[in-house]
């Protein structure tokens, strides 16, 4: 069970000397409990401490890492079953499934190569391809496994119930860690030989959750330390079982053969749509890797983004990019707006700013994702980066007039604004919820060009 | 020291006591309340109580007859426990309402500790000692000069060895030597092996040497006036901080102090201490010159204002203070119109935001010298939370607004004579109220405010989300654009012709005020894993009144589910930790351990606390089901 | 190995929409959600009694402002509510239908009070799905319209939305009189929902005829929010808090099709692909991780959203 921070206190110096780089030890005892921190910082910490926390601190749900180097992917090691308890860690790694016999196939690599968008400032990409093997011919297959690297850049998932295939393109590409992915439970501590040999991780498929605790046991035994656990193969409804099974079993019961992350595919008969919302309920329900047949953007950017937002970190504010955001149709009379990146904040101004039907531009601050008042109380909403924000936008160039409006609760900033700025202040409402009615009736900029 | 039972009847409620302890103290921790219109000091004899069984001890009292002790009558601020006892509290000292039968009573606590020096355990040993000094008149024999004949007998009654004078001190020495005719009392600023004396004045027709505790309050400035020879409180005062002229909150006056410089601000506070040292010092019958030792306590934000220091850094991450804890200064270099070599000294806080009021509110309280898991609540414009025990604490600090302190509110005061304290609603919904000192009404307290938010919400003339309901009979309230305005006196009654109102704003300010609060002990018990069922021991402080009603407190939400008798009202924390650290050397070295191992929480970085404190926006709660009936 | 099935002390309320003839409304079929007993499709620990429901929204005036692949779907009964609502029960067969009067809104038309009552009528008479009502958003239009609306669906059970901490007693003494269920709504804030929920039963009305919105966010704009705060609600419910049991409601549509990823041109974004296959599948990716949350009653835009959900459902399911 976890420790709490006055559990770990009391096997602590209780020196408060310092040398952690924590004021106290009650406040480095809360920081290794909420995992912000490690023992070994404490040069004082006594054997029984260690041995205490060790015991406590190894996770529950192993770390394995798929493919080497920058393009490397790691999956699992979470720690909870329910986001808002924590945050979910490591992202389900997308896998793109690309059949050996496929005519299109290097078309396809290539295509899954460019599978990649920027949202919110953040690259959100396919990370694996999946490489199905259909020759039965070891050569064949491994030539195949090599081009793929070559055409997509990703770590590759081998599936392949043959031995000498995938023994074949382990040869050729082992040093880049893909996934063997077996295709039976037979012969486990074969594929378990093959993985210990090349150091890959390999995915263990026993058709049952409980015969897939077994196959781990085994191929753990058989020198494989890197597992991933396949989960259902059947509907949607037994993947969606097998893998709340798995993650309840490692979470609350610390059952080390199920301690794994998990792989799941989507049904490679179903529609693509289907696939895709199939593929949304395995990212958002624990998959580790998720295998589709998509390859459309359209049915990718989706996955991606159900992927960036279930793994955002819940206990940290969201920032939107700090930037001049055009609000339904805006001319160069329309109002501007300002506000501060926290996404809630900026999500609420918007749609209030929609809600009144008049095109508007928004200018967003950085302010590390606090509020209005807080980022004011804090110095980070302050004449200087409003002024700098403005600048930097181009708001200038889009605008006929020089008229800013600020949000009510910083009304005491308009003077230096408007000093820093050389913009016109007006003070808008407090709340958000005041500006349809601000913009209709109180708000007077933009009809006096000459104001600037 | 041995501990004893004590039953109070009618109640059935026990609770042990050191020996010692007085009958009113022993009330106070089971959490029964007493009458007691003197405070403690044993003359208004209000707080008799019968002793049933067992033995107390007690000083002579005029105010009891033969009979009356015969039968076992006591005063029970004199009376002091030796033995197992078992008490019945007559009605008439049971509680000032009991004419309205209300049954509440048990869970009121008044504000009593001010009175003489309470050391919760510490020793009375003030680190600016009265000496009283007997020096033998030089001889031809013993012709030392006189600055050697004053400092040993200095270094033999204190021990310590090297003994200087203040430099002002010095040219007048030998005059007042053979003015008292050797017979001098010398003030010591006793450090670590050395000491200076910082004045000398005959022992004959003296007045009481002064020391004053100062709480720098966001809100409210507070001071005592002490005879740093007895540690009796000659006379206490407080007012509102005109620093708010400047901003109400600590962020605003950061603010202002960036941008207009910081000595308005600190000239500000200055004068308010220094208005009510004057005040003081009248009203005991001592000069400016005769107070020798100042100390001072509060948020971090506050104390660098007063000396003068601008707290930048303290809004900006990672939120530090300029100084935690201040060395010790001249007072009248901080301005402070005292004798010219009185000490100035700060108590320690322990980060940016939970400064030396909070540490003296844990000196106060007596937190860090129990093995009892303890909470401390220090109600202000922050406030500030501690949990813990001897062993260790953890604090936080949340912005609660002036409210408690009857400011930004329509008809908000200090609580001062006229400010209503108390609030009911009568069974026809018209308001009962007293006023401190019974004097004409003229505005609410916070203790009053509080009380009455608790009512009006009891009477469904409030709602559960804080709002005045219109549907409500009661020809009190009226609405102006949508809002609601309750009237608790008409101007007629008034005592300054003006209606005291609750507003609708006023109900929003004391509701995000409690939910702050409610909050921050939310978050400070869940980051150690704590159920506010496993404390042993709740204190409250503040300046908001003179009580606190424990059981309205708890039905609006503003306390957490702990047992009534586990929790009592130790008055302004702050103010009482400052005497001590004026008072008692054992205390002083108490707050340093305290600020050195007390760790803080910083709740801006905590996202549960916005959680919590959206829970708290509510009456009680959004969790109602863990209030409604769970309160006795 | 010994499975870890979660027993929870409590269950999710079950709120019927709709009256078929013995019910006292003319609709030929009703609606039943919630029930749930454990976390959404645990078939394992217990199957859900109820599918969840899917509703297509229809507005009272012609939405110019929505993107042609949203309008071509009802394009010849755009502007016409009662056409509009017959054009879905036939062709796109929605559990329910959600009539929004938006017109009412100072901005939107700032019409009648009494049309709006009309449109209900009227919308009533062209459809027999049971209907869900939503006002315009606009406090002091929408208390002038609730009881004129709830007064002309009298007998049909509808759900009537939306309440909020702000505006909830109209709406409320308008159900209670003429025995609607209520459509709750808060800002993404479960304590919020829990207070509308109070607020709302301390009027007397059974909490058993709420059902909760905790207002979406559209995926890739703050549906980790709502995701979240729907768990928690149905963690808590199941846990046995009562004023926090009530089916969720996801208003799906109207969120999903305000991201820029729903509603882009192909031109603008070639790199995104066809606006065709992204819209709906924007709105449904939205949907089906509400469902996972926890959603009982879902309100779509576009058809075939909906299409794909019910598809969806089938496989979650598993029926084939």
């Amino acid at each position: 069970m976890a420790l709490t921070g006055l559990d770990i206190y009391k096997l602590l110096p209780k020196t408060n000397c310092g040398d952690c780089g924590s004021p106290t030890c009650l406040a480095f005892a809360m920081k290794l409990a909420s995992k912000q921190a490690e023992l070994q910082s404490c040069p004082h910490a006594s054997e029984e401490a260690t041995a205490a926390l060790g015991a406590a601190s190894q996770p529950p749900i192993r770390l394995v890492t798929i493919g080497a180097g920058d393009n490397r992917v790691e999956i699992g090691n979470e720690t909870v079953l329910f986001r808002h308890q924590e945050t979910f860690y490591h992202q389900t790694a997308l896998a793109v499934r690309v059949r050996e016999d496929d005519p299109e196939r290097e078309a396809r690599l290539e295509k899954i190569a460019g599978l990649r968008f920027t949202r919110v400032g953040e690259e959100i990409a396919v990370d694996l391809a999946a490489l199905e093997e259909e020759s039965g011919d070891p050569e064949k297959f491994a030539a195949f496994a090599l081009r793929a690297g070559e055409l997509s850049g990703l770590p590759a998932v081998l599936i392949s119930s043959s031995l000498p295939c995938l023994g074949a393109a382990l040869e050729k590409i082992g040093k880049s860690r893909p996934l063997i992915c077996p295709r039976s439970p037979e012969k486990i501590e074969d594929f378990a030989a093959l993985a210990r040999e090349h150091s890959c991780p390999l995915a263990v498929d026993g058709g049952s959750v409980e015969k897939t605790a077994e196959l781990s046991l085994r191929a753990r035994e058989a020198g494989a330390e890197d597992l991933v656990l396949l989960a259902g193969s059947g509907s949607l409804k037994e993947k969606l079982a097998d893998l709340t099974v798995i993650r309840r079993q490692a979470l609350r019961k610390q059952f080390r053969p199920l301690g794994y992350p998990t792989i799941a595919f989507t049904n490679p008969d179903a529609d693509p749509e289907a696939q895709a919302l199939e593929a949304a309920v395995l990212i958002a329900k624990y998959a580790g890797v998720v295998v589709t047949d998509l390859i459309r953007p359209e049915y990718i950017l989706p996955l991606l983004t159900v992927r960036q937002n279930i793994y955002t970190d819940p206990q940290k504010p969201i920032q939107v990019e700090p930037k001049l955001y055009p609000v339904g149709t805006p001319d160069r009379n329309s109002p501007l707006l300002v506000t501060t990146n926290f996404s809630l904040t900026y999500f609420t101004v918007e749609g209030e700013i929609e809600a009144s039907r008049i095109g508007a531009y928004l200018l967003v601050v950085d302010t590390e994702g606090t509020s209005v008042l807080t980022a004011w109380a804090a110095d980070k909403f302050n004449a200087a980066s409003i002024s700098r924000a403005l600048n930097d936008s181009g708001a200038a160039d889009l605008l006929d007039h020089r008229n800013l409006i600020l949000p009510g609760y910083v009304a005491v900033l308009s003077g230096k604004v408007e000093e820093e700025s050389g913009w016109t202040v007006e003070v808008g409402p407090r709340e958000a919820s005041g500006i349809p009615k601000f913009l209709k009736t109180a708000y007077r900029g933009g009809t006096g060009k000459d104001q600037s | 020291m041995k501990k004893y039972a004590v039953n109070f009847l009618p109640s059935g409620v026990t609770v042990a006591v050191e020996e010692g302890t007085t009958i009113l103290k022993a009330a106070e921790r089971a959490g029964i309340y007493l009458n007691s219109v003197c405070g403690g000091e044993g003359t208004c004899g209000k707080c008799r109580v019968k002793i049933v069984f067992g033995e107390t001890r007690q000083p002579p009292t005029e105010l009891l007859s033969a009979e009356e002790l015969a039968e076992g009558v006591r005063l029970a601020c004199r009376s002091s426990v030796h033995s197992y006892l078992t008490v019945e509290v007559p009605k008439e000292t049971a509680d000032l309402e009991t004419a309205r039968g209300q049954a509440e009573a048990c869970r009121r606590f008044r504000d009593h500790g001010e009175s003489d020096f309470n050391g919760v355990g510490r020793e009375f040993d003030p680190p600016v000692t009265i000496l009283p000094l007997s020096l033998p008149p030089p001889t031809l024999e013993d012709n030392r000069d006189d600055l050697d004949r004053l400092a040993r007998a200095v270094r033999r009654q204190t021990g310590i060895g090297e003994i200087t004078v203040a430099p002002t001190l010095l040219p007048r020495i030998p005059l007042i030597l053979r003015e008292a005719g050797w017979e001098v009392s010398a003030a010591v600023d006793r450090g670590e092996n050395r000491g200076e004396v910082i004045a000398l004045r005959p022992i004959k027709n003296a007045p009481p040497a002064g020391g004053v505790a100062v709480d720098i309050g966001t809100t409210t400035v507070a001071v005592h006036l002490v005879d740093l020879a007895s540690g009796k409180t000659l006379a206490s005062a407080a007012t509102y901080n005109s620093q708010i002229a400047r901003g109400e909150d600590v962020i605003k006056r950061i603010i202002s102090s960036e941008e207009e410089g910081v000595e308005p601000l600190a000239e500000a506070v200055r004068g308010d201490i220094n208005n009510l040292i004057i005040k003081l010092s009248r009203e005991a019958g001592i000069a400016a010159e005769d107070i020798l030792a100042v100390t001072a306590a509060g948020n971090s934000t506050m104390i660098a204002l007063f000396l003068g220091i601008t707290p930048r850094q303290i809004r900006r991450e990672p939120y530090v203070a300029p100084l935690a804890a201040p060395p010790t200064l001249r007072a009248a270099g901080a301005g402070l119109r005292v004798n010219e070599n009185a000490v100035l000294d700060c108590v320690p806080g322990i980060a940016g935001w939970v400064g030396g009021d909070i540490t003296a509110g844990i000196l106060a309280s007596g937190l860090n010298r129990s093995g009892e898991l303890s909470l401390l609540i220090d109600i202000g414009t922050n406030g500030e939370i501690v949990v813990g025990n001897r062993d260790w604490m953890l604090a936080c600090s949340c912005s609660a607004g002036p409210a408690f302190e009857g400011s930004g509110i329509t008809s908000g005061t200090r609580a001062v004579a006229g400010a209503i304290e108390r609030f009911s609603l009568g069974d026809g919904g018209d308001p009962l109220w007293e006023t401190i000192g019974h004097e004409p009404p003229i505005g609410i307290c916070g203790s009053g405010l509080l009380d009455a938010v608790a009512e009006l919400f009891r009477a469904g003339i409030l709602g559960r989300d804080g709002r005045f309901n219109p549907d409500h009979p009661t020809n009190r309230l009226a609405f102006e654009d949508g809002r609601g305005i309750f009237t608790v006196v008409g101007a007629g009654e008034s005592g300054n012709r003006r209606p005291i109102v609750i507003a609708q704003a006023d109900i929003d300010n004391l509701v995000r005020a409690k939910a702050a609060i409610y909050a921050g002990v939310s978050v400070l018990l869940k980051a150690v894993d704590l159920d506010p069922g496993r404390l042993e021991r709740v204190f409250i402080s503040g300046g908001f009144g003179r009580y606190l009603d424990i059981e309205r407190a708890r039905r609006i939400g503003l306390l957490p589910a702990v047992a009534p008798e586990k929790i009592s009202f130790i008055g302004n924390g702050s103010l009482r930790g400052a005497k001590l650290f004026l008072l008692s050397r054992q205390a002083r070295a108490e707050a340093a351990r305290i600020a050195g191992s007390a760790t803080y929480l910083e709740l801006s970085a905590n996202h549960n606390f916005m959680e919590e404190y959206g829970r708290a926006m509510f009456l009680p709660h959004t969790d109602v089901e863990k209030f409604d009936g769970n309160s006795n | 190995m010994e499975t870890v099935i979660e027993k929870w002390p409590a269950a999710i309320n079950t709120v019927t929409i709709g009256a078929r003839e013995d019910g006292g409304g003319t609709r030929s079929s009703t609606v039943t959600i919630g029930g749930e007993t454990t976390l959404p499709f645990l078939a394992f620990e217990g199957a859900p009694p109820h599918r969840p429901a899917l509703a297509l929204d229809i507005l009272d005036y012609s939405p110019d402002d929505w993107p042609e692949t949203l309008r071509e779907p009802f394009r010849e009964a755009l502007g016409d509510p009662a056409e509009w609502a017959g054009l879905c029960q036939e062709k796109y067969r929605p559990d329910l239908i959600c009539l929004r009067l938006q017109s009412l809104h100072p901005d939107w038309g700032d019409t009648d009070p009494e049309r709006a009552a009309e449109t209900v009528r009227a919308v009533l008479a062209a459809t027999s799905l049971p209907l869900i009502i939503c006002g315009c958003d606009h406090p002091e239009k929408d208390n002038l319209a609730f009881p004129l609306c709830a007064a002309a669906a009298a007998g049909e059970n509808c759900l009537i939305g939306f309440a909020t901490e702000e505006n909830y007693k109209t709406l409320t003494a308008a159900c209670l009189a003429d025995n609607h269920a209520i459509w709750a709504q808060s800002p993404i804030d479960i304590n919020i929902a829990k207070q509308v929920n109070i607020l709302i039963s301390e009027m007397g009305f059974d909490p058993k005829r709420i059902v909760i919105d905790p207002n979406t966010g559209a995926l890739g704009y703050g549906i980790e929010y709502t995701y979240s705060i729907m768990e928690r609600i149905r963690l808590a419910a199941l846990d046995g808090d009562k004023m926090l049991a009530m089916p969720l409601l996801g208003d799906v549509g109207a969120d999903a099709w305000r991201a820029k990823e729903a509603k882009a041109a192909e031109k603008d974004f070639p790199e995104w692909g066809e606006e065709n296959l992204r819209g709906p599948l924007w709105e449904a990716a939205t949907a089906a991780l509400l469902l996972q949350a926890g959603a009982d009653l879902l309100i779509f835009r576009h058809p075939e959203a909906l299409r794909k959900i019910r598809d969806h459902l089938d496989n979650l399911l598993d029926i084939a």
